[in-house]
């Protein structure tokens, strides 16, 4: 039996999806530790003591000033030095309002501070929760989803998923690089390219709209369809066991 | 000082959607909506130190996606400038989390936001080009980003600004004159003065209650005891507004407790004959529940905050619903969304702590048809326009569910143009809890004298003062700003975070909710549990110091609560609230010693009795005169309702295609779609669902071994709600209501044997007094709805956990023509349903799921067309129109029979019919799946094609199970067709056949509330 890969999964100041995405992680075979924001910024270099970090879905600081803003304003104050190493060599999962935050914070799409896409409201102006279909790019560096299958539902519940990138070439080189990991079946919110997930260049650092966590039993799925939410997980799971250092 | 604006590149909908509105009041060229932030110096220095105008640009914008102006644009003259501001005190959400963003960049600690350097304020601002008044500017921007109460609306035109900008100096608006000495006043015992304070502050007492408060400070006893504080022969004012709210029919339910002397009119209804009854509270709601204690699942009811049931072996479930009327009435958003937040801090006060898991919400409404439009003289000139109302309260519901992180699972929307006098918002919220604590049973609060008084979350300000009392009152002309609150879901969240973790470590003796009544009620209530409690409102950390004394006590500022806690657990209790960011003071602390103290630092406000705090009040004596089924006399209705030909299958199409499309049948999906109702990743059977995910379900199921209960294990949550029925007899409409909820439970797979009901009343005043002049019959329908309610929780042994009542939903007040209009809801009970589903894998969606099952009706068809949607859109002169009353030992013998179906795996589909009668419950099942079905009604009268009188249900059946199914209800299923692959409807009436297509059907389903929402 294998050790269990260690997971942060962040909570606090409005995040609400931490429980269901440990649950996940511990049905997966990893272990999830949830930290609450302001424990982790108390001991920035305790983040060193995971293998993993997930920013998980909510509303942190209710989208005041924006989604995922002021999370990310807080986290860079404090952590951006820790964060810098962690993602070098680490998976990071940002979900939701996680993917909101990891853009502010110029995670993603290039791991490198620098923001260059946004995640702005959804064309039709609201929130929305519905399940949509969703297709995997099998070029994409990610290593959040190599076992999943080329096509498969996830719901989404967001207000700003609209996914937009402040220049064309930012679009035309993530495109090319294979960044662009998740795209929906059809134009649900507005976003650009259908764009529903992204991650950095090495495929460690990975966000995504759409909640995998909420599709992890077949009794999530709202019709006769199987949930393939966990596969995101185990994929972490089986890459830390297989990673050899 | 800094303003600065900030406008989004991409999304442009809020201002797509004002230019719109403003389109209609004249040409608009262009319009710009930009979110506007002012930055104060509170404390001299503090931008400086804090290098704030580096900071502007990386804290209020996203380069990739706006745009930021610093100071102010460059005005265009030819442009209308318009500034939206929040009046000083108003709840600023935005603001808050602004400060909190600059406090992340300055070099020192502060305690709380509130104590920061800089103070921020939000808004808009909205540059039009086009003619405008100030008055068409308000008019559209109070139907959406504004309301007068809460925002200042400032209008320039951009020649004027140019040349003198008078926005320039914003720092005195939000500024408050200093406090001046706070005072205590002494009031005399005297019945003019005391009557005459009654008024002017609106406390809602009556007489005998003020000579109750006379008799009992006069006494020679309390004069002694009293002398000390100079308070002999008086009453402070402190101790008068304590007791006003404490005793307000918001929360001591006088009514309820009244002695009601009952008569009625001979008629045809079942006859109550006349009697005397002593409180309805505990002869019928409370009554009902002993008399079914021995089903074993009930942990705590009616003493909590929520009722607490035993439904798994590992945790308890609890559940509340509240109402939101008055504070919804005046700002929908707000309402709705204190409503939402402050049942899910009953749930969180439940026990030692509970966590909401669910939200429910149930909106009464009327809507445009319905309601005189803004031009008519008979407008009544406070009323808001019912869209206003829908949308607002629509937002403020999805704003507390979603920012909370709590899914909302089940909900309704009903519209009746009599809602105009008051929305009725309903919301409700489930949690659980583990069945221990630290070794406590988690349902029993503790109090020993000694024990802390600790407060934590939100400040106290003047919002929500006289909440209590404001909604003891009918609506008026005449209202206060002070009652409108704001929620705020993040500080909520973070105080909701923080207590479970407390909990958890043992740290909460008792724990209670603030709201209505603020401390005075929730510290006034804990005192109980010790026999009294001394109370500093000096150690309460206010919003800003202008605060009397008694406003500290009483204010209903949300996003508190309150604990007691063990002066050894003390200092870790507050260490822990800082470190998650939630701000926490000791008060005080419990006492043994029968009296409530209030005092500020040294001096004392109030010397309370305990005993005479809760159970001094005198019963109230109400006279109940049933007059017998009244006709219903629409308040306003714009268009007549149309005509109908000759029943045939032709017509029958014609009727559904109304009948979908009537706001009271057309699907809530597209609004429910701004609900998250899957949060949590417990949610089984989510309110829509299917490959469309347009197929409605009849009641939310959540799973329970996600939330720590045992594997396999799960709830489901319903409500029914018939206030149509009111106006023939209450005691049928109560019938039907509990009826309607325990239907929709079952119908997914729930036990009709393990279930808790939960019933809301929202009654007319039914108090003597000369603007009610019907006042008896009204108190008779409350006695009528209470017995039927009695006898269907005993016939289908679902005892009550926990309920709640609003008794003054009226409005009084002047037309556009200066008449004066009353108008009064129907007296309306929400029955809330919560069932154990025992196999979570045997749940049945409401839709049909695979071409070639039967299709059957299970139930005994009816008649009556009284109150069915069907006359309400049409005037149907041959309607039979004498309502059929429930046998509801009959019904109860069919839902354990479909539930035992259910348990064999017998029902592929199941669907109650309720609105719009068996016609729409047949084409509702096609449209989760895209499938049609073909039927033959040959041997079905019209009438019960769309009756909605009965108790039953559509179901669809595998070819395979038929024989199986058939044998099961014997005698209680009819046959009447088959499900197919082809989207279409199809049936077989008085010797014809009529198709039509699912997908046009479907699509007048989906357009009709949109229409409402819009409108």
């Amino acid at each position: 039996m294998s050790i269990k890969p260690k997971f942060l999964v962040l909570w606090g100041d409005g995040i609400n999806c931490e429980n269901e995405t440990a649950l996940a992680i511990e049905a997966a075979g990893g272990e999830a530790c949830k930290v609450h924001v302001n424990e982790l910024l108390k001991n920035p270099r305790s983040l060193q003591n995971y293998q993993a970090m997930v920013f998980p879905g909510g509303f942190s600081f209710g989208d005041h000033l924006g989604s995922g803003q002021i999370l990310a304003l807080k986290l860079e104050n404090t952590l951006k030095t820790e964060l810098q190493e962690f993602v070098k060599t680490r998976p990071v999962l940002g979900i939701c309002n996680g993917f909101q935050t990891l853009v502010r914070l110029g995670l993603l799409p290039d791991a490198d501070f620098q923001r260059s896409c946004a995640l702005v409201k959804n064309e039709q102006g609201h929130f929305m929760d519905r399940w949509i279909e969703l297709q995997r790019n099998e070029q994409s560096p990610c290593i959040w989803t190599r076992s999943l299958p080329l096509k498969f539902v996830l719901p989404i519940r967001h207000g700003e998923g609209r996914f937009v990138c402040g220049e064309e070439s930012v679009l035309l080189r993530l495109l090319a690089r294979q960044q662009v990991v998740l795209r929906y079946s059809e134009d649900v919110n507005g976003a650009v390219a259908q764009i529903a997930g992204v991650c950095d260049p090495s495929g460690l650092v990975f966000a995504l709209m759409p909640h995998p966590e909420a599709a992890v039993q077949d009794w999530h799925v709202p019709f006769a369809e199987k949930a393939w939410g966990l596969e995101f997980f185990k994929s972490a799971v089986e890459f830390l066991r297989s990673e050899k250092r | 000082m800094q303003r600065i604006s900030v406008r989004s590149l991409y999304d442009h909908s809020l201002e797509k959607a004002l230019k719109q509105a403003m389109t209609q009041e004249g040409p608009v060229q262009d319009l710009r909506l930009r979110r506007v932030y002012w930055l104060l110096e509170k404390k001299p220095g503090s931008a400086q130190e804090l290098k704030l105008s580096s900071l502007l640009d990386k804290v209020f914008y996203d380069p990739v996606a706006e745009e930021i102006q610093h100071d102010f644009p460059l005005f265009q003259a030819e442009a209308t400038y318009v500034e939206v501001r929040f009046l000083a005190g108003v709840t600023d959400n935005i603001a808050r989390s602004a400060t909190e963003a600059l406090m992340l960049f300055s070099p020192a600690q502060t305690a709380s936001w509130q104590e920061f350097g800089i103070e921020a304020h939000s808004g808009w601002e909205i540059e039009i080009h086009g003619d405008f008044t100030q008055k068409q500017i308000e008019k559209v921007l109070y139907q959406s980003l504004a309301n007068p109460l809460l925002h200042k609306v400032n209008v320039a035109r951009g020649s004027e600004l140019t040349v003198s900008n008078s926005w320039r100096d914003f720092s005195s608006f939000w500024h408050a004159p200093a406090m001046e000495q706070r005072q205590l006043l002494l009031f005399d015992l005297n019945s003019e003065v005391l009557q005459q304070i009654n008024r002017e502050r609106g406390l809602a007492l009556v007489d005998e209650e003020i000579q109750t408060i006379i008799r009992h400070f006069s006494s020679a006893e309390v004069r002694r005891q009293r002398a000390p504080w100079g308070w002999d022969g008086k009453i402070t004012e402190v101790e008068l507004e304590c007791l006003a709210q404490t005793w307000s029919e918001h929360c001591k339910h006088k009514i309820f407790a009244a002695e009601v002397e009952y008569s009625e009119e001979p008629g045809s209804f079942p006859a109550l004959g006349a009697k005397k009854i002593t409180s309805l509270y505990k002869s019928y709601i409370q009554k009902a529940t002993k008399d079914l204690e021995d089903c074993g699942y009930l942990v705590s009811v009616f003493k909590d905050n929520a009722g607490i049931v035993d439904f798994d072996k590992n945790i308890n479930v609890c559940v509340k619903v509240e109402t939101h009327n008055s504070p919804s009435a005046l700002d929908p958003f707000g309402g709705a969304l204190t409503g939402i937040l402050g049942v899910n801090r009953d749930i969180l006060g439940c026990g030692l702590g509970a966590k909401p898991i669910a939200n429910t919400d149930v909106f009464c409404l009327s809507r445009k048809e319905l309601f005189p439009s803004a031009e008519s003289p008979q407008r009544p000139e406070l009323l808001k326009d019912p869209g206003v109302i829908f949308r607002g309260v629509h937002q403020g519901v999805e704003e507390g569910g979603n920012q909370s992180g709590i899914p909302t699972v089940n909900g309704s929307f009903y519209f009746a143009s009599e809602f105009a006098a008051k929305p009725l918002i309903f919301v409700g919220s489930v949690g659980v809890m583990p069945k221990t604590v630290q070794g406590r049973r988690s349902e029993v609060k503790e109090i020993s004298p000694g024990d802390l008084i600790v407060v934590a979350g939100g400040r106290l300000g003047k919002d929500g003062v006289h909440g209590a009392t404001f909604s003891s009152l009918a609506l008026h002309d005449q209202v206060s700003s002070n009652v409108v609150q704001i929620g705020d879901s993040i500080t909520q969240k973070r105080l909701l975070d923080f207590t479970l973790q407390a909990r958890d470590r043992g740290w909460i003796g008792a724990i209670t909710d603030n709201g209505a009544g603020g401390v005075s009620s929730s510290i006034g209530e804990m005192a109980q549990l010790s026999g009294g409690a001394r109370l500093d409102l000096s150690r309460h950390p206010l919003k800003y110091e202008q605060m009397e004394y008694w406003e500290m006590l009483i204010s209903e500022s949300q996003e508190r609560m309150s604990y007691a806690v063990r002066p050894e657990h003390v200092q870790s209790f507050l260490q822990l609230a800082r470190e998650m960011g939630v701000e926490a003071s000791v008060l005080g602390e419990f006492t043994d010693g029968g009296v409530f103290e209030v005092l500020y630092g040294t001096t004392p406000l109030a010397q309370l009795d305990l005993h005479f705090l809760h159970e001094g009040l005198s019963r109230m004596k109400i006279k109940a005169h049933f007059q017998g089924p009244q006709v219903y006399r629409e308040f306003y209705r714009e268009k007549p309702k149309a005509a109908l030909s000759a029943p045939s299958a032709r017509v029958v199409s014609e009727a559904l295609q109304k009948v979908l499309s009537s706001p009271n049948v057309a699907s809530r999906e597209p609004l429910v779609r701004y609900y998250d109702h899957e949060v949590q990743g417990a949610t089984r059977l989510k309110p829509y669902g299917g490959r469309t995910q347009q197929g409605a379900n009849d009641a939310g199921v959540l799973d329970l071994s996600v939330h720590g209960g045992e594997p396999g294990n799960a709830i489901a949550i319903s409500n029914g709600l018939c206030p149509q029925f009111s106006y023939y007899d209450t005691y049928l409409m109560a019938q039907k209501a509990v009826d309607e909820a325990v239907r929709n439970v079952v119908a997914t797979g729930a036990d009709p044997e393990q279930m808790a009901l939960v019933d809301n009343f929202c009654w007319p005043d039914p108090l003597e007094k000369v603007s009610n002049p019907d006042a008896h019959h009204k108190m008779a329908q409350l006695v009528r709805a209470c017995e039927g309610l009695y006898q269907a929780a005993l016939s289908f042994r679902a005892p009550f956990v926990s309920g709640k009542d609003s008794m003054k939903n009226d409005f009084i007040g002047k037309t556009k023509s200066g008449e004066t209009v009353k108008i009064s809801v129907p007296p309306t009970l929400l029955v809330t349903a919560l069932a154990r589903v025992p196999d979570a894998e045997k749940t049945t969606p409401g839709f049909f799921q695979k071409a070639g099952d039967a299709v059957y009706i299970l139930g005994q068809l009816t008649e009556s067309l009284y109150a069915s949607v069907l006359s309400e859109e049409f005037e149907w002169a041959e309607a039979v129109l004498t309502p059929e009353y429930p046998n509801l030992a009959k019904h109860g013998e069919l839902y354990r029979k479909i539930h035992a179906g259910i348990q064999k795996n017998l029902l592929h589909s199941c669907h109650d019919i309720s609105e719009g009668g068996l016609m729409t419950a047949l084409a509702e099942s096609c449209f989760g799946n895209d499938l049609g079905v073909h039927l033959d009604l040959s041997s079905l009268s019209w009438n019960q094609l769309w009756s909605e009188t009965g108790a039953l249900f559509v179901v669809s059946v595998s070819t395979a199970n038929r024989s199986v199914f058939e044998a099961h209800f014997a005698g209680q299923c009819r046959h009447v067709g088959e499900v197919v692959s082809t989207p279409e409807m199809s049936w077989r009436f008085k010797g014809e056949v009529q198709t039509e297509s699912v997908a046009a059907l479907k699509a007048r389903w989906v357009k009709g509330v949109t229409d409402v929402y819009q409108a």
